[in-house]
């Protein structure tokens, strides 16, 4: 207890020696989840990579709304061919005093690229060159315009440390297989220190006031908790027990905003929930007409039978209702605030269900059919209850879709083994540009292109486009490009395009907090007052 | 009350009471009071496609527009839906009725279950003794180790990744009764086991023996009769516990499936709004399940003083 | 009397082989851990080259003899999610879980040993009888219930008691406790009561149930004869009569009271055991599942075989019969 107090009294006194921030400030926050390792190449995973990025920068950092800004690395330029050239930081240090260099980059990239989570990311480099203590030339098999923004997911990790913990490589996980030191363990160069780590039950933060950019917040210790009951997490805000909690439930909020300690800050959220049809197999999986004899055919493969789910569906009722508000109509392979995002393409059909009930008709269709309709439960805010109000109302136009409500594990072994013909799913864009979406949604599925093109829409004319973008240098292209395809799938329904999902964030009222559609809470940009 | 009047009869030698049983009955208002319950939530889940006011099963019927009322007393109810309704649009009333329904199939196949499974196991392990007996009573440890939540949860896990997605819905309820049935199977066992233990050395069974009966025979019909009286108070008591342990896996996300929810996945959807202003979600069924599940074990509760001689 | 505890012995080892087969086979079964470890967009490669890693493609007896063989060692593996080794993981949270039933457990016998004895003693009068239906109301509300309304009336009305956790640990060793410090009884007295709850019902009524039985028997008669006071018979006798069997019940109750500690577990976020449990199903943690499910199992090897050794110090008879 005591200890703690003198840490607060000597942070504060050096913070005042400093000229820096009004006064220091505990904050403690919480969401279901806890971040899996601390290892900064193991996971990209969001809630994870959201507390690494408190220890760890990256090369190139994202700023309030996402934009590329510098971090460890102050510029970076094309310098011709597949090559890109990165300026570094001088007089960065790591939280144990190592000092930043370009080795630790070319390290970085290297420990990453072989059997980790960001191989997406890093697999088509080629060659790291160290030019000079700050300078780095990173090359790649082809042209890539989209790299800085792909090792903007990148942490910088020191050589040395790594080397001295036997962390060289990234954890294995297999039976012969052993802790490694950095899975507990952290030294980066970010804003915040890892003071305490207890994995599933929290992790303590303190600020690191050595730290190279400017930290314009007030919190001095942070501790992050894992609180997984939804109602006791919210009662732990309402007792006043933490400050923040990342995921307050839709239905909390109203009570919570009538509190006058407690307010809500909404956002959007970069991710897109849309349904997802199979336009491949003759015979749709888990389908079945009236009288439950499997499907002769695939009614999905009809434009007109997508149009019919499209106009049967109510997303603003949806928003209203099931979302109590918290989402945004969305029509396109495209998120605001992405880069690429044209607010005039983004349309969607309108509610109408005369129109429906007429296209299913004129397809052949009038009688409806039975399909298993493939969602998680514990994966995107509100899930199955979405999926419920979504099958009631295509009972209208008498699809009868059954909601498979799994968790997540399930869910997603389940959409890999494509062990579904009818799905509802949440994409992001993990290197925040349309092209990530255009290229793993739509895209013929060759992973990596089409990873997550689960319903199999294939169409030549968006592949050719999309395959251009995946070099265009020049901006003016690049949007022609996007808008080709953006437009080419939404006007064939390749798939359909729900609602972008909301980030609600409840806090005390007397917490600052600035709320990016990442979902990472940035504790630099967090005042208490 | 047929099951009931069946126990007394099923009393064998002491059927004498049979009288003196309904006389008891009726001068209990407890016992009459907690049948009349239970009666009347057999019939509510028996008869609910015929007396709910609307069919929560059926998506046709469900409109968004009607979510989230209050109940129909309160300034923004609708007659149409006296309890009020959930964030789908499906009336709370209804939902318990249609609830109650799985809940009590759920409860009455799984003590079922574990009955035959204890008695048959209980039988055997005290007629026969020595080695039987010891494997029998191991088994019995183990079981223990596993209790229903875990066997369910496990059972859950292997039959979602086993089985062909139409196919679920209809298999998560087997799932439910088998692993509510299998892990309360101890119970009725040691309970018979005792029983038997004393009844087999009595005069009558040694006479049947003399007589050269065999061992199936005496089991079922001369023991068995005899200590079927503790195994029906364990069942009325079992059928509460198995109703509440499927509310709790149901919170643990192994349940019934969400589109025919029983009571107790009412209430895990009700857990979530307990904060929000909509608390009829949450208060009826849980308010159902309570006085359900209290009914049958005040029930079960005079049954066993009924039928211990030597507490009257 | 040695000879009965090596048997024990032996059949506990029988238990734990059983318990050991079982989990590791059921757990074979329940989904792909690749599919939650990895996110949707990893190439399918990475996918093959993961199941590779983690065993995941050999025959099941190659599996389960390599498995029984290290943890003969003590050594249950990795954690999928966590990397980390099992047998500290779990190790981490075996003192949360074990405080948390022992705390309950005992409330449960302090409560429920006078409260059977009242009602057994005073059985046709109102009080009795209000105890007995009020205490079935605790087991005719699911335990998450129960819980949250204990939040929600004293942490969020009252603001008494906090809503999560275990407030502050001293450490001793490689155990943590919170039982030394006030909020950490403060923050265990929720989640004991409302685990205590099931058991404090089914104790009581076997209190009751083995006095009215003990106080019909001719030793009790016989007692009374000789003029002993009603108090003395009571107490000395008949309660001390009925401590068999609920001790019995108590050691048997063990596996059901840890089940239940993960519901309870989950509303209040205690870290203990049944939160890693719950947590490691939804993320497909084969060997953190399979581990737990070994640690209760020998708890309850363990506590059985303390219970038969209680038998014999608390009822002399049994030393003949054995």
């Amino acid at each position: 207890m005591n200890r703690k107090v003198l840490l607060g009294t000597a942070a504060a006194a050096l913070s005042i020696a400093m000229g820096g921030h009004a006064h220091a400030a505990k904050f403690v926050y919480a969401s279901q989840g806890d971040p899996r390792t601390l290892d900064p190449h193991a996971m990209n995973e969001q809630l994870t990579l959201s507390i690494q990025t408190q220890i760890y920068d990256t090369l190139v950092g994202r700023g309030k709304s996402l934009e590329l800004v510098p971090s460890l690395a102050t510029s970076w330029e094309n310098v011709g061919g597949a090559t890109w050239r990165f300026t570094l930081r001088q007089g960065v240090k790591f939280h144990e005093g190592q000092d930043f260099t370009a080795e630790d980059v070319a390290f970085s990239i290297e420990r990453g690229k072989p059997g980790s989570q960001f191989r997406a990311f890093l697999a088509h480099i080629t060659d790291v060159q160290v030019v000079d203590d700050h300078t780095i030339d990173v090359t790649t098999a082809e042209v890539d315009p989209l790299l800085p923004g792909k090792l903007s997911t990148l942490n910088i990790m020191d050589r040395d440390w790594a080397v001295e913990h036997d962390s060289q490589s990234v954890s294995d996980i297999g039976a012969d297989a052993e802790e490694i030191h950095a899975t507990r363990h952290a030294n980066g160069t970010g804003p915040y220190r890892l003071q305490l780590r207890e994995p599933g039950i929290r992790t303590e933060l303190v600020r690191n006031d050595d730290w190279w950019g400017e930290n314009p917040g007030n919190v001095t210790e942070a501790t992050y908790l894992q609180i997984t009951s939804a109602p006791t997490r919210v009662a732990a805000l309402l007792s006043g027990e933490v400050d923040l909690i990342m995921d307050a439930p839709l239905q909390d909020l109203p009570r919570i905003e009538s509190s006058p300690d407690l307010k809500v800050l909404q956002g959007p959220e970069i991710r897109t929930l849309l349904i997802g049809m199979d336009q491949h197999r003759e015979q749709p999986l888990h389908a079945f007409d009236a009288d439950g004899n499997p499907l002769a055919a695939n009614p999905f493969k009809d434009l007109r039978v997508r149009q019919a789910v499209a106009h049967a569906i109510n997303v603003d009722v949806l928003i209203d209702r099931v979302l109590r508000g918290n989402g945004v109509p969305a029509g396109i392979v495209s998120i605001p605030g992405l880069n690429g995002y044209d607010s005039e393409l983004d349309r969607r059909p309108a509610f109408d269900l005369d129109r429906a009930r007429a296209l299913m008709s004129e397809a052949g269709w009038g009688g409806g059919f039975r399909i298993g309709f493939l969602c998680p439960n514990n994966r995107y805010v509100n899930d199955t209850e979405v999926c419920r109000a979504i099958a009631a109302q295509l009972a209208q136009i008498e699809i009868e879709a059954e909601v498979d409500s799994v968790p997540r594990n399930v869910y997603f072994s389940r959409l890999l083994e494509i062990d579904t013909s009818f799905y509802i799913i949440g994409l992001t864009a993990s290197a925040y540009d349309t092209f990530d979406l255009l290229q793993s949604n739509l895209m013929t599925r060759e992973p990596p292109d089409g990873q997550v093109n689960f319903g199999r829409w294939s169409n030549a004319e968006y592949d050719a486009a999309v395959d251009a973008l995946k070099s265009e240098i020049d901006p003016a292209k690049r949007q022609d490009l996007y808008r080709r395809a953006i437009t080419l799938a939404r006007d064939d329904l390749a798939d359909l395009r729900l609602y972008h999902q909301a980030i609600n964030w409840a806090m005390k009222s007397n917490v600052d907090a600035t709320l990016r559609s990442d979902n990472f809470v940035h504790l630099k940009w967090i005042t208490v007052n | 009350m047929s099951e009931l009047a069946s126990t007394s009869g099923g009393v064998g030698p002491r059927s004498v009471w049979q009288s003196d049983f309904v006389h008891r009955f009726r001068t209990s208002p407890v016992a009459v009071l907690s049948a009349l319950v239970c009666v009347l939530f057999f019939a509510g889940a028996l008869l609910a496609p015929w007396i709910a006011p609307t069919n929560p099963y059926d998506l046709k019927t469900l409109n968004l527009l009607d979510s989230r009322l209050p109940p129909a007393w309160m300034p923004e109810g609708d007659v149409r839906y006296l309890l009020g309704t959930d964030n789908q649009g499906a009336g709370v009333l209804s939902s318990i009725l249609f609830g109650a329904r799985v809940s009590l199939l759920v409860g009455f196949a799984s003590v079922i279950l574990s009955m035959i499974i204890g008695v048959a196991l209980g039988l055997v392990s005290g007629y026969f003794g020595g080695r039987t007996d010891a494997v029998i009573m191991r088994m019995a440890d183990v079981q223990l180790t596993f209790p229903a939540i875990l066997v369910a949860l496990l059972l859950g896990g292997i039959a979602d990744a086993a089985l062909p997605e139409h196919t679920r819905a209809s298999f998560s309820i087997l799932i439910l009764i088998l692993a509510i049935g299998v892990s309360n199977w101890v119970q009725f066992a040691r309970t018979v086991r005792g029983s038997t233990l004393v009844q087999k050395n009595r005069e009558y069974v040694l006479a049947a023996r003399m007589m050269g009966l065999s061992d199936l025979r005496i089991m079922y019909r001369h023991i068995l009769p005899n200590v079927m009286g503790p195994v029906l108070v364990i069942a009325t008591i079992g059928l509460a516990f198995a109703v509440i342990t499927e509310a709790t896996l149901s919170f643990l996300g192994v349940g019934v499936p969400i589109t025919e929810p029983s009571l107790g996945m009412l209430i895990r959807f009700g857990y979530d709004y307990l904060f929000s202003g909509e608390w009829w979600t949450v208060v009826f069924p849980s308010g159902a399940l309570v006085v359900l599940a209290l009914a049958v074990n005040l029930l079960g509760d005079w049954l066993r003083d009924m039928l211990d001689p030597g507490l009257r | 009397m040695l000879a009965h505890i090596v048997r024990r012995l032996l059949q506990g080892l029988v238990v734990m082989l059983a318990v050991g087969l079982v989990s590791f086979s059921l757990i074979s079964f329940v989904g792909d851990p690749v599919a939650s470890l990895l996110g949707l967009d990893t190439p399918q490669e990475a996918r093959e080259e993961l199941k590779e890693e983690l065993g995941l493609n050999d025959p099941f007896v190659v599996r389960y003899g390599a498995f029984l063989l290290r943890a003969a060692q003590g050594d249950l593996g990795l954690s999928y999610t966590s990397s980390r080794p099992v047998v500290e993981v779990i190790a981490e949270r075996l003192p949360a879980t074990i405080e948390l039933t022992v705390v309950s457990a005992v409330l449960a016998i302090v409560l429920a040993i006078p409260m059977g004895v009242y009602t057994a003693l005073h059985r046709e009068t109102w009080g009795a009888r209000l105890l007995l239906t009020a205490s079935l109301v605790g087991v005719s509300l699911p335990t998450f219930v129960i819980g949250i309304m204990l939040i929600l009336v004293f942490s969020v009305s009252l603001g008494w008691l906090p809503s999560f956790g275990r407030g502050e640990l001293v450490r001793i060793g490689w155990w943590t406790t919170g039982l030394a410090s006030i909020s950490g009884w403060k923050s265990i007295l929720m989640p004991a009561a409302s685990l205590a709850l099931v058991q404090m019902t089914f104790t009581m009524r076997l209190v009751r149930a083995e006095m009215l039985e003990g106080l019909r028997t001719d030793y009790i008669r016989f007692a009374r004869a000789r003029g002993l006071t009603n108090r003395a018979v009571h107490f000395r006798h008949a309660l001390k009569n009925t401590l068999v069997p609920v001790v019995t019940v108590i050691g048997l109750q063990v596996g059901t009271l840890l089940a239940f500690a993960i519901v309870t577990e989950t509303v209040f976020q205690w870290p203990g055991m049944g939160l890693l449990f719950i947590q490691s199903v939804s993320t497909v943690d084969v060997p953190v599942m399979t581990a737990f499910l070994m640690v209760v199992g020998l708890i309850f090897v363990v506590v059985n075989l303390a219970v038969d050794l209680l038998y014999l110090a608390i009822d002399p008879r049994l030393h003949v019969t054995q």
